[in-house]
């Protein structure tokens, strides 16, 4: 946040100074303003055409509804009505709030330790780690689920031979108890590596002046961590706690996926998202969809801007 | 430093240069080449479509009538290509979107959009009310549909017939029966049994004998199969004849004494429990873990590909049966060709659809590999040349005597409207019964709920 | 300037020149690196500490690395050993070639693997360019430009990444049918061009590393807007630039969703979507073997996306560190 602000406020005190002193902008400032707006255009009219119509055009069929019987007419607020009193689909919700509650700590607290430890260089050959932790960022989840879910396939895979070795029989790491657990787990291999970089990256551009002085002031190593370079790169993790809260909360791919290897575990409502797709897709009922993804797009805003409110409140990593 | 921006401009210049490239291939091309359904071989002049592979047709004379069908049957290109040589004055082009969803998606697309619908497309028994319902079906009895009634299995003729008219042609059907492995069932002393209780003997004998092997597989998430079962005992859950009235009973005293008996099974696990149709169920019937199973008439050229160690060994015996002595079989599954309203050649589309279902001429041709289509088309069905088709993976036994014996009591199953709602939501709520989390009434129960809901808000009047 | 009568001399081996830099620049960079850090005995650790702490790397390393290995060996498996053998060691027989040519065929009607790949190729590749191309004009005229409702603007479109996928595609699906884009590459390749990230990035970017002294200066000789920005900015932004086509065609090339609703068609199919009917169908209507092919061509989606950030490293590294370090 602060050398962003560095830079921005010189000059806008600059572009304050140019004005006219009758607080017109002068021509020169206008054509100038012009040209922006002529740079932002192309970008602004894509986005507009394929991000803002879907939406607007979502919400607007949201308040329809199309019966075989009787066709399509208004029906106001009846589908968001359908959707609040949707017991599988808040337990959908729930079942998404618990997977990132547990997953995204977990997976920040791996990440910032090898961060750390690359920062501080206190481990060998970091250059050829930090590369191997980021492969999976390269792989599509598709085919991570795909690869996971045939080491976890309950009659083949060989993680449930290897309870069965030790001594677990019928263990079944797609079973319904264990399918959150194993998709927190696939979700850590997705996303560590990423996470990790930007940590570490974040954690590079800390004044080294700050903590040579720490050092020489006899400061424990722990203490160099988490009370002076974790408060430093806060912004980072707000920033990775944020895309983390709003993937979590869209699950799809991996619980679809895994399906194909275990049936019977993932329900068409099993996640909002799934929920959103076999209703709009599958089922057809697109204007009941479409309220869906408006009701589940505020409960994402909501948990967003809390866990952000949070964090400024708290002021520490959890 | 020099170096480095030299490195970038290559490097930035190199990708615009590919991303050119590209650019003009997508804006020419439009992207797509077709590649040819298994097995089809392309007709003479196939030409690439913008959309499926196109497989037959293109090469007509220019006072044609033009039609556009859409089917995923393999080999069906050849069937095709007869016809065009054989009725100079209609030329059909075929497609093949993808098979079940790939096709249905756009169908669905583009008969509400109102334009670029096919005249014909395949389109299973049980979707049939749902494109009834909202009138996108052409009546065929004025181009002489009746005139072909008497040449199909009276199952089949029903489904497609609602109140006086008749809405497509019916193809192909898989009557089922007990397809089992001879020898992992003569390993364990069973014959194939004649009753559903001689058969839940025999699962219990096989399993204590053998507790990783099963004799058949239950696949209670594949709603359509489950169904078709229920229709034989007697405790189909749906009443419909088109309209907006519609009966849904899933917790009668016939779907409950259903539920009753495979409930035990399933509890003592004398039957497996997984998918149907995977990878995973056929190797295990290949290697002897599961014996036996309910399938049906497209059992033998489904299974080939994937059999290995029990090639020649699968017989086909009757269905099982409630009480002794009765002889009542089920289906599973099958496609008609109906002509759609969008159609501007609705005529010439009817007679398409009649020849490719009601003359021994296609179906000399669709009978055969790799189209192997089992058919409703009596003559065809009855012939003892069909009977006694032999098949690889069935030895020297002749399968399609008991299928197309089992062929002509299979009883009426008329489905709902919204079949791809209730699939979508059977295959989650009869679910859990596999994973052990409910039994199967209690599913039932569920579901029943869950139907009701989803017809009413649908605009019917429902009865249960 | 050179004696007439001495031949001039050689130019030096251009290809030689550069690789010398890269090394030298790699060494350069290594020494770097670690001047800049502190070093580890500094911190007063314990012995084996660093021990310690390389063998929790290692750990962690062999778990990313455990599912790659897998599919590398499984690759090479027909179908039976891929369910029965030991899944972390070969099996005969050997039949990677054959697989890898089975990428080419349509197996049995349910797409072709290689075609497929092209798509993912096509798409990614169309949408990063245009991706960047756009981020880069956008984040150039948010930040250095003043104008009526540029804030707001920008605002909308940062907005637009509290908005979950499906409240995008699905209505996206529905426009798409009225205007008959279902099935057109197009569909498929516009909405990824305006991830709001790209803009937010480039934006970010260009306020650090572009300073309005420098535009200023360019502008008081008279050069035009669109001069300034090909031939002042655009050179600057090269590691933004970077940075966001990276991450734009590994968006496109990883996404599963938007091409999933939208495409019905089997030809135009990305990889993901592909495989993931692929996974649907193994075992169904008569398919041959689906699995090593599943694994040969979840091997083969990931190569070029490893090999092209491990090429270009050197950019995306500096572009998220803008990205962390100003939020």
């Amino acid at each position: 946040m602060s050398s962003s602000t560095e830079v921005i406020a010189p000059a806008r005190r600059e572009t304050a100074a140019r004005r006219a002193p009758g607080g017109r902008r002068s021509a020169y400032a206008r054509r100038r303003g012009r040209s922006g707006l002529a740079f932002v255009t192309p970008f602004m009219i894509v986005f507009m055409l394929f991000m803002i119509v879907p939406l607007i055009y979502a919400i607007y069929q949201s308040l329809y509804t199309t019966k075989l019987i009787g066709g399509t007419t208004f029906s106001g607020f009846a589908n968001y009505s359908t959707v609040l009193r949707s017991g599988p689909f808040w337990g959908g919700v729930i079942r998404v709030i618990i997977f990132g509650g547990i997953q995204i700590p977990v997976m920040l607290a791996i990440a910032f330790f090898f961060a750390t430890i690359f920062d501080l260089g206190v481990a060998k050959w970091g250059r050829i780690f930090r590369a191997i932790y980021f492969v999976p960022f390269a792989v599509p989840i598709v085919v991570s689920s795909l690869m996971w879910g045939f080491l976890f396939d309950p009659a083949y895979g060989p993680f449930n031979r290897f309870m069965n070795a030790i001594g677990f029989h019928n263990f079944n790491w797609l079973s319904t108890n264990l399918m959150v657990p194993a998709i927190i787990i696939i979700a850590i291999w997705e996303w560590t590596g990423y996470n990790s970089i930007i940590l570490y990256t974040a954690l590079k551009s800390v004044p080294r002046d700050v903590v040579e002085a720490a050092i020489l002031d006899d400061t424990p190593l722990w203490k160099i961590i988490l009370r002076i370079k974790l408060p430093l790169v806060r912004p980072a993790i707000i920033l990775l706690v944020f895309i983390n809260t709003i993937g979590a909360m869209q699950l799809f791919i991996e619980p679809t996926i895994l399906n194909n290897y275990q049936a019977g575990v993932v329900t068409n409502t099993w996640t909002p998202v799934i929920d959103i797709y076999s209703t709009a897709i599958s089922n057809g009922e697109y204007q009941l969809g479409a309220a869906m993804a408006v009701v589940l797009a505020v409960v994402i805003i909501a948990i967003s801007v809390a866990s952000l409110v949070f964090r400024n409140r708290r002021r520490e990593f959890t | 430093m020099l170096s480095t921006r030299r490195i970038t401009r290559l490097a930035t210049t190199g990708l615009a240069g590919a991303a050119a490239i590209t650019l003009l291939a997508a804006c020419s091309g439009s992207g797509s080449s077709s590649t040819p359904g298994g097995g089809a071989s392309p007709a003479a002049g196939a030409s690439s479509a913008t959309h499926a592979a196109v497989l037959a047709g293109g090469n007509c004379s220019s006072s044609a009538t033009r039609l556009t069908f859409w089917a995923w049957v393999p080999g069906m290109s050849r069937a095709v290509t007869q016809f065009n040589a054989t009725h100079p004055s209609v030329c059909v082009t075929l497609e093949d979107p993808g098979a079940g969803t790939g096709e249905y998606v756009p169908l669905n697309n583009a008969l509400k959009a109102g334009t670029g619908a096919p005249d014909v497309a395949e389109v299973e028994f049980d979707l049939l009310p749902s494109y009834e319902i909202q009138h996108y079906l052409v009546n065929l009895v004025p181009y002489g549909a009746n005139n072909y009634k008497s040449d199909f299995a009276s199952w089949a003729w029903s489904q497609v017939s609602q109140g006086g008219a008749v809405y497509a042609m019916p193809s192909d059907f898989g009557p089922m029966g007990f397809y089992y492995d001879q020898a992992t069932l003569a390993k364990y002393h069973i014959t194939p049994p004649a009753t559903w209780a001689q058969l839940a003997q025999d699962a219990a004998k096989l399993h204590s004998e053998d507790p990783r092997a099963y004799l058949i597989d239950f696949p209670a998430n594949d709603p359509q199969w489950l169904m078709d079962m229920m229709a034989q005992a007697g405790a189909w859950p749906f009443r419909y004849s088109g309209g907006a009235s519609l009966t849904i009973n899933w917790t009668g005293p016939a779907q409950e004494k259903f539920a009753s008996f495979w409930q035990p099974l399933i509890n003592s696990h004398t039957v497996a429990l997984i998918t149907d149709l995977t990878a995973g169920e056929l190797t295990d019937m290949d290697n002897g873990s599961i014996a036996a199973a309910i399938y049906s008439a497209w059992a033998p050229s489904y299974f080939a590909p994937d059999v290995k160690r029990s090639m020649g060994q699968w017989r086909a015996s009757a269905l099982p049966q409630w009480s002794a002595g009765a002889s009542v079989g089920a289906d599973w599954g099958g496609s008609t060709y109906p002509v759609f309203s969008e159609s501007k050649h609705p005529a010439q589309a009817a007679q398409f659809s009649e020849w490719l279902t009601a003359t021994g001429q296609s179906w000399n041709i669709v009978k055969t590999p790799p189209s192997s289509l089992f058919p409703t088309y009596l003559p065809t069905l009855q012939s003892s040349a069909f009977k006694a088709l032999a098949y690889p993976i069935s030895g020297g036994s002749q399968p399609n005597q008991v299928f197309s014996a089992g062929a002509l009591s299979i009883p009426q199953t008329p489905w709902p409207p919204f079949m791809t709602q209730v699939l979508n939501q059977g295959a989650t709520t009869f679910g859990g019964v596999m994973t052990g989390k409910e039994t199967l009434a209690q599913a039932f129960a569920a579901f029943q709920q869950q139907e009701v809901s989803y017809a009413k808000s649908q605009g019917f009047n429902v009865s249960t | 300037m050179s004696a007439p009568a001495l031949a001039p001399p050689a130019p030096p081996d251009q290809a030689q020149a550069r690789a010398e830099t890269r090394r030298e620049r790699k060494r350069r960079e290594r020494l770097e690196e670690r001047d800049a850090t502190i070093p580890v005995e500094l911190y007063g650790l314990r012995q084996g500490t660093v021990t310690l702490l390389t063998a929790c790397c290692v750990l962690f390393a062999a778990f990313t690395l455990v599912p790659i290995v897998w599919m590398i060996i499984n690759s090479t498996k027909t179908q039976a050993n891929i369910f029965s053998s030991f899944g972390f060691w070969f099996a005969r027989p050997f039949e990677f070639f054959h697989t890898f040519a089975n990428l080419f065929r349509d197996v049995d009607g349910d797409g072709t693997y290689a075609r497929w790949f092209y798509n993912t190729v096509l798409y990614s590749v169309v949408s990063g360019v245009g991706a960047t191309v756009l981020a880069a004009l956008g984040g150039y005229g948010f930040a250095r430009f003043e104008f009526r409702g540029a804030r707001l603007l920008f605002a909308v479109v940062i907005a637009g990444l509290l908005v979950p996928i499906t409240l995008v595609v699905v209505p996206l699906y529905l426009v798409y049918a009225k205007v008959h884009l279902i099935n057109s590459i197009w569909g498929m390749i516009m909405p990824s061009m305006v991830t709001p990230i790209n803009l937010y990035l480039m934006r970010t970017f260009v306020e650090l590393s572009i300073p309005r002294e420098l535009l200023d200066a360019a502008r008081i000789d008279g050069a035009s807007e669109a001069r300034i920005f090909f031939r002042v900015a655009l050179p600057l932004m090269v590691p933004g630039l970077m940075t966001v086509l990276l991450l734009s065609i590994a968006a496109t090339w990883n996404n599963y969703i938007l091409p999933l609703i939208i495409f019905s068609t089997n030809n135009l199919f990305p990889a993901t979507v592909g495989m993931g009917l692929w996974l649907q169908h193994a075992g169904n209507s008569g398919d041959t073997n689906l699995f090593p092919l599943l694994v040969m061509g979840g091997l083969v989606t990931i190569i070029p996306m490893i090999a092209l950030f491990a090429i270009l490293q050197r950019y995306w590294r500096g572009g998220l560190l803008l990205g962390s370090a100003a939020n």
